[in-house]
């Protein structure tokens, strides 16, 4: 069998949908022969097994659910039968939507999800970045048991935070957030003036899947594989189209909520040579708002951009990174077409052109985070190391790798070691979140604060590990600042519950603990989280009046 | 060829601290706050015992993770020399070129007690410093003193591996 006929993963009896076959790569990147041969030590996986695809829903696009006060959601988790370039798969949905319904609902609002699972594995709903009643968090073994196939779990969500957020499963993400099982929440601020003026607000999802003729590429039954690097797709999805559209009249502004749910690709966008202008993140406003050309976003993050589509046409919002070739060890520019936007000759119905001119300085911001500006001189309470052990990986694999660290970049935006990574799973590969303190590694970490604590984390990425990587890490319940990156200041704070490390950073962040419970904070690459990249802190009440959030 | 400064932002630090303590307090970063990568430059043989460094770390901003919108890494690049005795009529200009030459800038002139920091957006790269008859120079006069490659340099081609390969590879490590 030729190279090439491997990397279009024509494998002789190895074409059933959840059989191991090679991983689809690009045909420009050859493999060495002994790398061929690799196959991940557990059984491949793809959901609904047994299943007649034609008897399951057709997945729809998601909807937009508002809702008030006290009012009750039915979300349910179930296969549905997604078709994708005209080719039918078994996919999972929240309420049989790609991506699940974008939850609409005003700051300070309480609602309830009646959370029911039809999908064939244990799951939970995080609610991610708000700051939830511990008990609603998600986490299983930490905040509650999985839910069962079949099983229920009530939620309580209250939204404490304006800005944009999302929901997804907890257990197994590396699958079910990967095979649809996300959407938005977005809590509409109480001041009027919160954002400036536009013409129109646009939620867009990002993910990637990874997908060959055979139809979806399997999973890991007993436990992950891509454990070295994450699952990259290979077939984008803006809102779960892999052709997403938008038209637009002349002249409009709009407020883009971009939201990556992907299980590990950092995505580098631009909207071609229109002016973009960063407002906010993960938790609110920047401090001051600024230009920017492209936007790095990490699994997990958010970004709240502003753009004006000024000239009538075509504008494509792009993907562009200069990815690795580590046969040729070179980079190359690589340019994907995540979405297009249509600019229609008609003038916008309003002109918001002078709003969007002017940078704004957000008082309320500055004065609210300034407050913890004097953590910047401060010794940090804790310092994190961010790392990598490998257990019985093959030898070939290993001394590829040993090459490979001679030089790894502050991010990976390809997958540029396709085969290497797809055969590592969580029974190889294990990252380590190590407390320099203690010396305590990832379960074992058992932080314990008091509610109105602040606490300076000092986060390292390990460059010297065997495959050092970006990490975004993630911390549950709580809001963080990124108060410096490798010493330099952080003049421009806004509140984040993610932070990415790019390899051999020093990342010093301010964790304000202001939510009572047992809280995960792990990286955000699904697979990092699966070879064990977590750890518990508790956030005990300050008194009995803090036994509820704040 | 052509030179570029566009993108490229050029500071110089002016204070006067001694050319010792300069060495120091990069080494001090690079221990304390982990700069990423700290490379000691190759001196010519006109360099006699003179030494340089440079360090090279994500450059810094607020908006997360900088690249340029096409993807290309943006290093904060800070070069220092030591022992490096004045020429007359010369001055010393720190460059840095794309590994095929292509394109280049210039940082500005560096002298004991004057090291020199700039932004570069580039993947690949060589930073090197020659002795230039004016500050101002457009192109350099290939008189060189030090150089060094980025650490992209490091990225290994796997077209020297296998039954072929006589290529040293693990050696580069020690």
């Amino acid at each position: 069998m030729s190279p090439a006929a491997a990397q279009m993963g024509e494998m002789a009896g190895d074409t059933g949908s959840a059989a191991w076959r090679m991983p689809p790569m690009e045909t420009s990147m050859p493999m060495l022969p002994p790398l061929m041969r690799l196959r991940p030590s557990v059984t491949p996986f793809l959901p609904g097994e047994g299943v007649e695809i034609g008897t399951l829903p057709e997945a729809v696009p998601g909807r937009v659910v508002e809702l008030a006060d006290g009012d009750t959601l039915a979300l349910t988790a179930g296969l549905v039968r997604r078709t994708i370039r005209g080719k039918a798969h078994v996919m999972y949905a929240f309420n049989e939507q790609h991506p699940g319904p974008l939850i609409r609902v005003e700051q300070g609002a309480e609602i309830v999800v009646d959370f029911t699972n039809e999908i064939d594995l244990p799951t939970s709903i995080h609610w991610h970045g708000v700051r939830v009643e511990n008990q609603y968090d998600g986490v299983p073994g930490v905040t509650q048991d999985p839910v069962m196939p079949g099983g229920r779990f009530i939620y309580r969500v209250r939204f404490r935070d304006a800005g944009v957020y999302w929901y997804h499963p907890h257990h197994r993400e590396d699958i079910q957030q990967d095979l649809g099982l996300y959407g938005n929440m977005f809590v509409q601020p109480n001041a009027e003036d919160y954002y400036a003026p536009v013409n129109r607000e646009e939620f867009l999802v990002l993910d990637d899947l990874l997908i060959d003729d055979s139809g979806l590429y399997p999973f890991g039954g007993e436990a992950a594989t891509h454990t070295l690097m994450g699952r990259f797709g290979n077939l984008f999805l803006v809102n779960g189209e892999p052709d997403y559209g938008l038209e637009v009249d002349r002249g409009e502004v709009v407020r883009f909520f971009l939201t990556n749910v992907s299980n590990t690709r950092l995505f580098n966008l631009s909207f071609d040579n229109a002016r973009m202008k960063i407002v906010g993140a993960d938790i609110g406003k920047f401090e001051r708002e600024g230009w920017v050309t492209s936007v790095a976003l990490a699994p997990a993050q958010r970004y709240v951009v502003e753009v004006r589509f000024e000239e009538a046409g075509r504008v494509a919002l792009t993907n562009r990174i200069q990815a690795i070739d580590h046969y040729l060890a070179t980079f190359y520019p690589q340019v994907d077409t995540l979405a297009l936007i249509e600019v229609s000759e008609d003038e916008a119905a309003e002109d918001h052109s002078a709003a969007f001119d002017r940078l704004r300085e957000n008082a309320d911001v500055a004065a609210e985070v300034g407050r913890f500006r004097e953590y910047l001189d401060r010794s940090p309470d804790y310092e994190l190391t961010l790392t990598l052990r490998v257990g019985d990986l093959s030898l070939t694999v290993k001394q590829m790798m040993q090459l490979d660290t001679l030089y790894f970049p502050p991010v990976e935006w390809n997958d540029a070691m396709p085969m290497m990574n797809y055969a590592s799973t969580s029974r190889e590969v294990e990252w380590v979140l190590r407390d320099e303190g203690s010396g305590k590694e990832n379960m074992e970490i058992d932080w314990r604060f008091r509610v109105g604590d602040a606490v300076k984390i000092r986060l390292h990425n390990d460059m010297d590990a065997l495959h050092p990587m970006q990490h975004p890490m993630h911390f549950h319940g709580q809001r963080l600042l990124v108060l410096a990156q490798d010493g330099r200041p952080n003049d421009n704070l806004v509140w984040k519950d993610t932070v990415l490390l790019p390899t051999g950073a020093t990342t010093d962040i301010l964790l304000e603990l202001s939510n009572p419970g047992r809280w995960m904070a792990h990286c955000h690459i699904a697979e990092h989280l699966e070879a064990g990249m977590k750890l518990v802190f508790s956030v005990d009440p300050k008194d009995e009046q803090d036994r509820e959030p704040e | 060829m052509r030179a570029r400064n566009k993108g490229l932002c050029v500071e110089v630090f002016r204070d006067t601290m001694s050319l010792l303590s300069q060495i120091t307090v990069l080494t001090a970063c690079s221990t304390t706050l982990a700069a990423p990568i700290r490379i000691e430059m190759t001196p010519s043989r006109r360099a006699g015992g003179a030494s340089a460094v440079y360090e090279m770390r994500f450059a810094s901003s607020s908006f997360g993770v900088t690249v340029s919108e096409a993807g290309h890494y943006l290093y904060d690049v800070h070069v220092a020399v030591a022992g490096l005795r004045p020429r007359p009529g010369r001055s010393f200009v720190v460059w840095v070129a794309m590994s095929d030459l292509s394109e280049w800038v210039s940082l500005g002139p560096i002298t004991e007690g004057q090291p020199v920091r700039g932004e570069v957006g580039w993947n690949k790269f060589i930073v090197f410093v020659t002795g230039e008859e004016s500050p101002d120079v457009e192109a350099w006069s290939q008189e060189f003193y030090f150089s060094a490659l980025s650490p992209s340099a490091r990225m290994h081609t796997m077209m020297g591996h296998g039954p072929f390969s006589s290529e040293p590879c693990l050696d580069l490590r020690n």
